[in-house]
């Protein structure tokens, strides 16, 4: 309730106009009343006046039984409740009070002050200032007035006035009537006050409700509604004031942003269309280049399997010739059949090293890789070449400086990266050695395969690893190879995250590295 | 001590007949299968000192069945078997450690096609010579 703008502004206004209400009637009451006092005062101030005309002259001539006559005829009216005669010197000559006479009051008393200052000869102040209020035993308020008597304007021709005072007359009269009336008017203003101000609030909390407060809720579920996504919630505009407007704002902005959603969503239905389509059409794609390469991997291998057992099989019945074992050959024969023998090799060569490439770039029926002893790897690897380097004079070495030296791959890739190095490096060697090295340095294995060979110039040396590469020297020596080898190998290394480097002089020899990360780093 | 008796088991009668032209010309006994059924009904006439193989890829490996259905076989395992593979012709198979393993590859030698003499020559006294002791 307290966080409700028209409870807020109502209890301002309402306080504002309610204190307004009050101060406006206890203003108008006070008037009111001031007023009946006065008339009080008058109307008592003139019987006072009367009664001390009508006892002057008996009092000059000291006629007490008129005196008390007279007076008892104006204590008959209603309002003189009281009469007090007082003489000059302040003794109560008469009293409606018979207790009180003979009593003396002091030239200080609250009566006397009002003409007499410091027991000096009176100054007449107007009647209306003479009289004073007081409270009765009963609790009915008083007004009392002090009226002197005079000798009579005969007399002023002689006599001072202040020396012709016969004494004072005390008039108490009742203001039980007046109070009564002054209660009554209260009464009535605080009753017409609490009924306006009952008014002034049920009609700002009915101006508030109707014209504040309605159109600020319509606007909020308008909001909530638009928040929660309905964007054809429109309000009715009930007004030409602010809020009208503020409603018909509200409106327009709801129309617009309905207008951008649907846009909106038909750009997004269009989108997502175009999406779905085209994925499609790639999904389909990518689907055929699937075949395709699953097509094209089946078409190699056929053909190398078809091109490997016709020439095996050549190769075969070659050597069974050169070998004389089914006849003898002239030396003619024997060397031409030796250069069919190579050609052969060649081809076979050429075809492995293709299936090779095939299998590393497709990883296909591949292992996962594991913990491998490099250094008997080597020895492996070393062992199957010793043949070879046997034949062709080539001391082979194996040198392992640090045993085992566990890197994580396949066996196979690496038996094949390192048979072709060593295979490089026993082809390529007339005279001399070749050793092979396995140490560890800090976190990787470092296996080296350093040749006394033909070695490679200077300007392929940067060429080495790229696929179908071969030296230019090497065309003149009687090597034959395909130019695959070091570039499938650098392939393999870079696999499991190692490094190959060469260094080669020509016709001094070549050293080609291969390092790899430790096991367990 | 007998002629050796050795048996060529291969689907190519090209190599059948290389092999047999090589071994001849040491005086061995030879006997010839083109398929694992002929190879098994050989064995079973008489046990041969040595037993070559080849993959026979063509035919759905029976090479390596062969090997096994042998190395089963209480009375012929013992025959030491010289497989003659080409090995990287096929990228499926893979043998983890050691080339020559008793589960994957259960034989006493291999030879890589396309044959050397020489090697073959050897390679066959090697495993006579083993099988003596």
């Amino acid at each position: 309730m307290w966080h409700s703008v028209q409870f807020r502004v109502m209890l301002v206004v309402g306080i504002i106009l309610s204190a307004s209400i009050a101060v406006l009637l206890a203003y108008t009451a006070g008037t009111h009343e001031r007023e009946l006092l006065r008339h009080a005062l008058s109307h008592t101030s003139r019987i006072s006046d009367m009664a001390a005309q009508s006892i002057r002259e008996e009092m000059a001539a000291h006629r007490t039984t008129e005196i008390v006559s007279i007076l008892d005829a104006f204590t008959q009216e209603d309002e003189l409740e009281r009469i007090r005669l007082f003489d000059k010197e302040g003794t109560i000559v008469l009293s409606t009070e018979r207790s009180e006479v003979h009593e003396r009051v002091d030239m200080t008393h609250e009566m006397c002050i009002k003409c007499h200052t410091d027991g000096a000869p009176a100054v007449m102040p107007p009647p209306l200032e003479r009289g004073r209020t007081f409270e009765g035993a009963d609790g009915h308020r008083r007004l009392a007035i002090i009226t002197p008597i005079y000798n009579g304007t005969p007399c002023y021709g002689c006599h001072d006035r202040s020396q012709n005072v016969l004494g004072v007359l005390d008039g108490i009269f009742s203001l039980q009537d007046v109070d009564a009336s002054i209660q009554r008017v209260r009464r009535a203003a605080i009753l017409s006050g609490v009924i306006a101000i009952l008014f002034v609030w049920v009609g700002v909390a009915f101006a508030l409700q109707r014209f504040v407060r309605q159109p600020v809720m319509r606007l909020l579920q308008g909001t909530e509604r638009v928040a929660e996504g309905d964007l054809d919630c429109q309000l009715a505009v009930s007004s030409d004031d602010e809020l009208g407007k503020l409603c018909a704002a509200f409106n327009a902005m709801t129309a617009k942003l309905r207008r951008a959603a649907d846009a909106r969503e038909r750009w997004g239905r269009e989108l997502e269309n175009k999406v779905k389509t085209a994925t499609k059409e790639l999904e389909e794609a990518n689907e055929r280049l699937r075949e395709a390469d699953r097509r094209r991997s089946e078409f190699i291998r056929t053909v190398i399997h078809q091109l490997r057992a016709p020439v095996s099989g050549m190769q075969s019945f070659v050597r069974l010739i050169t070998n004389q074992i089914v006849g003898d050959l002239n030396p003619k024969q024997q060397e031409m059949l030796g250069r069919v023998d190579k050609k052969c090799g060649l081809l076979l060569a050429t075809v492995n090293d293709l299936l090779d490439m095939a299998a590393v770039s497709e990883n296909r029926f591949q292992r996962a890789a594991e913990s491998v002893d490099l250094c008997a790897l080597a020895a492996r690897c070393v062992s199957q070449f010793s043949h070879l380097a046997d034949k062709k004079g080539v001391a082979l070495a194996l040198e392992l400086e640090a045993e085992p030296a566990h890197v994580t791959a396949t066996v196979r890739d690496l038996e094949y990266a390192v048979s072709n190095l060593l295979s490089n490096a026993v082809n390529y060697t007339l005279e001399g050695s070749v050793r092979v090295t396995v140490k560890t340095e800090s976190d990787r294995v470092v296996l080296s395969v350093s040749d006394t060979g033909i070695g490679i110039m200077e300007d392929d040396l940067p060429h080495c690893f790229r696929d179908f590469y071969r030296g230019d020297n090497v065309t003149e020596h009687v090597y034959e190879g395909t130019g695959l080898g070091l570039s499938i190998v650098k392939k393999v290394v870079e696999k499991y995250g190692g490094d190959i480097d060469l260094e080669s002089t020509l016709g001094v020899g070549t050293t080609v590295t291969i390092s790899l990360p430790k096991d367990g780093t | 001590m007998s002629t050796p008796s050795i048996l060529i088991i291969d689907d190519d009668p090209d190599f059948v007949e290389i092999t047999q032209t090589i071994l001849e010309t040491k005086q061995y006994r030879v006997r010839v299968a083109y398929n694992q059924a002929e190879g098994l009904a050989r064995v079973e006439e008489e046990s041969p000192d040595v037993i070559i193989l080849d993959v026979m890829m063509g035919r759905g490996a029976e090479g390596f069945v062969f090997a096994r259905t042998i190395r089963k076989d209480p009375r012929h395992k013992d025959i030491p078997i010289l497989m003659l593979t080409s090995m990287r012709e096929q990228t499926g198979f893979d043998f983890p450690g050691e080339r020559i393993h008793p589960d994957f590859l259960p034989v006493d030698e291999y030879v890589e096609k396309p044959i050397e003499p020489q090697v073959l020559l050897e390679t066959v006294e090697r495993l006579l010579s083993q099988k003596d002791r």
